[in-house]
């Protein structure tokens, strides 16, 4: 419950139902997740698993019931969440148009949270910061990069406000398997003094590192470490006979390497 | 290397224009007023135009044009009607029209949608009126001018609005441009840090519809379009960088109505649209220039 900082890190939610023009998405009558620690998010396609994040994010007003993080009630309030909340989108999108680079990006994320004069130089935040981005995208255009380096440019830009609580949906989607596994250890590695919570439709890819599993389908179906939730029982509640091409698609990554 | 370029060279072609426009003018003796109208309603759009990219507000952008001609309509209709002036009418009612389809935009209707919605009504509706304002009155307004603009009819007050609205597009493009930028890299973000989405995105509706529809005279709504929307599209290809590629917005701006006030007063023709001409050119030089 408390990082290495001597931070809280922990995420309460009662009776949360979010629901987008009558259709349910989401309920979840008590839950209660701790960090350090890595936590995987699963679940078929309209689980849920992107609106859990947004209202943990205070991105998203429920029709009824309460987030808290660490202590504090956030629901529906992005500002009071973010400031312990890093959160990075399913498949950031930036318009085509758009001229600004890496470093600015990164810059500017840390300077609208501080509107006191004087700002602090970027270039020391920028090297400061624990994922490493290689000095030749840092004047690149955001527009210039690859679905991997987009990915990583907007996890950087998630740590620049040092979180407590990380939120990453589906980070691993716009990857190939190299940057896969190359992305599974930089989510170790902030896992070690974070909460860091991650959805997924390939848990295998994370599962070394993974303390514990949130499985979803519109509401908790099981919350526990990787061997109590990834059962044929469990998943079956969620997928229903969905869950054997998890299964299958194990095999295919693994026969790669 | 090549960004940094074409911002240098941008920058000296751009004094180059402007001090030959001026020393035309001034040397053949004609208005100095004409100079500043097209320059700084140039230059206020210009500096706006990589804002509306960033921010995804095209169709708000292309729908505004619309909304200061049905406004410029109804203005004359208003004036003659009610009294009072026809400027601060079509200013009235064309920021309502620019709020109504802004808060379409921001209450989630499909900003495709809400244009077509938005520029089919304001379209037929000020045909409607403007052909009601032909036939029926004997009106000091050019309807002419509100099509296809003329900056060297312009009354003082608009020589005014424009050297206001484009020293006050810079300062706010600079003062707010990072923030509106950021929004539109990473909403999400600029959420969780606290910035106020709504209360950006309504100054940036404001000042592109006191853009639009103040300058719809000088300028003309057909060309408003082109003013709007080329130079930002310009700097897009060929800056990195958010300072600069405003500041090259900006540029190109500058650059386009001066050359095209000097070659409309040389040749006779209607400064806005060779300014309009120009910015086209430029825009496929950069498109070959960065396709290679």
């Amino acid at each position: 419950m408390v990082g290495v900082h001597g931070e809280t890190m922990y995420i309460e939610i009662k009776n949360l139902t979010v629901k987008y023009k009558d259709i349910t998405a989401l309920e979840i009558i008590d839950l209660r997740i701790e960090g350090p620690g890595l936590i995987q998010v699963l679940g078929p396609n309209g689980a849920g698993k992107s609106t859990l994040l947004r209202s943990i994010a205070g991105l998203v007003k429920p029709q009824k019931g309460c987030v808290c993080i660490n202590g504090k009630d956030t629901t529906a309030n992005p500002r009071l969440a973010g400031r312990s909340i890093g959160y990075v989108a399913q498949k950031p999108e930036v318009s085509k148009y758009s001229t600004i680079t890496v470093r600015e990006f990164l810059c500017y994320s840390y300077m609208i949270r501080r509107q006191r004069w004087p700002r602090p130089p970027c270039r020391k935040l920028l090297f400061n910061n624990e994922l490493v981005i290689h000095e030749d995208i840092l004047d690149r255009k955001l527009t210039e990069l690859s679905g991997g380096q987009l990915m990583k440019t907007y996890i950087a830009r998630s740590l620049m406000s040092a979180p407590s609580i990380l939120l990453l949906d589906e980070p691993l989607g716009p990857m190939d398997p190299a940057s896969k596994l190359e992305f599974a250890d930089i989510i170790n590695m902030l896992s070690k003094e974070r909460l860091v919570l991650v959805t997924s439709h390939d848990p295998i890819i994370l599962l070394e590192y993974t303390d514990r599993i949130l499985l979803l389908n519109k509401r908790v179906i099981a919350f526990g470490s990787p061997s109590e939730v990834l059962r044929e029982e469990i998943l079956s509640k969620a997928y229903g006979r969905g869950f054997r091409e998890v299964e299958y698609h194990v095999h295919l990554f693994d026969s790669h390497y | 290397m090549r960004s940094s370029l074409s911002y240098r060279i941008a920058i000296f072609i751009t004094v180059i224009s402007v001090i030959l426009s001026i020393a035309y003018i001034i040397g053949n003796s004609y208005p100095i007023e004409w100079f500043f109208t097209i320059v700084m309603s140039s230059t206020a759009m210009g500096s706006l135009s990589i804002l509306i990219y960033t921010r995804r507000l095209r169709y708000l952008a292309a729908s505004s044009p619309h909304a200061a001609f049905l406004a410029a309509g109804l203005g004359i209709v208003a004036s003659v009607s009610i009294g009072g002036n026809w400027f601060l009418w079509t200013i009235m009612i064309g920021m309502v029209l620019v709020y109504v389809a802004g808060y379409m935009i921001y209450k989630g209707v499909d900003p495709e949608d809400s244009a077509s919605i938005f520029v089919a009504f304001s379209s037929s509706m000020g045909a409607l009126v403007l052909y009601y304002v032909l036939t029926r009155y004997s009106y000091g307004v050019s309807v002419v001018s509100i099509v296809i603009g003329d900056p060297l009819l312009s009354s003082l007050e608009i020589v005014a609005y424009s050297i206001v609205i484009g020293l006050l597009s810079v300062i706010y493009v600079y003062s707010v441009g990072r923030e509106i930028i950021y929004i539109g890299s990473d909403i999400d973000d600029a959420r969780l840090a606290g910035l106020k989405i709504w209360l950006y995105d309504w100054s940036l509706y404001t000042m592109i519809g006191l853009t639009t529809i103040g300058l719809v005279k000088s300028v003309g709504f057909v060309i408003e379009h082109v003013y709007l929307l080329l130079p930002g599209a310009i700097a897009a290809m060929m800056c990195r960088g958010v300072a600069r590629s405003i500041t090259f917005s900006i540029l190109v701006s500058i650059l386009s109505a001066s050359i095209g006030l000097l070659i409309s007063i040389s040749l006779d023709l209607a400064p806005s649209a060779v300014s309009g001409g120009i910015l086209i050119i430029l825009f496929v030089i950069s498109a070959i220039m960065k396709g290679r």
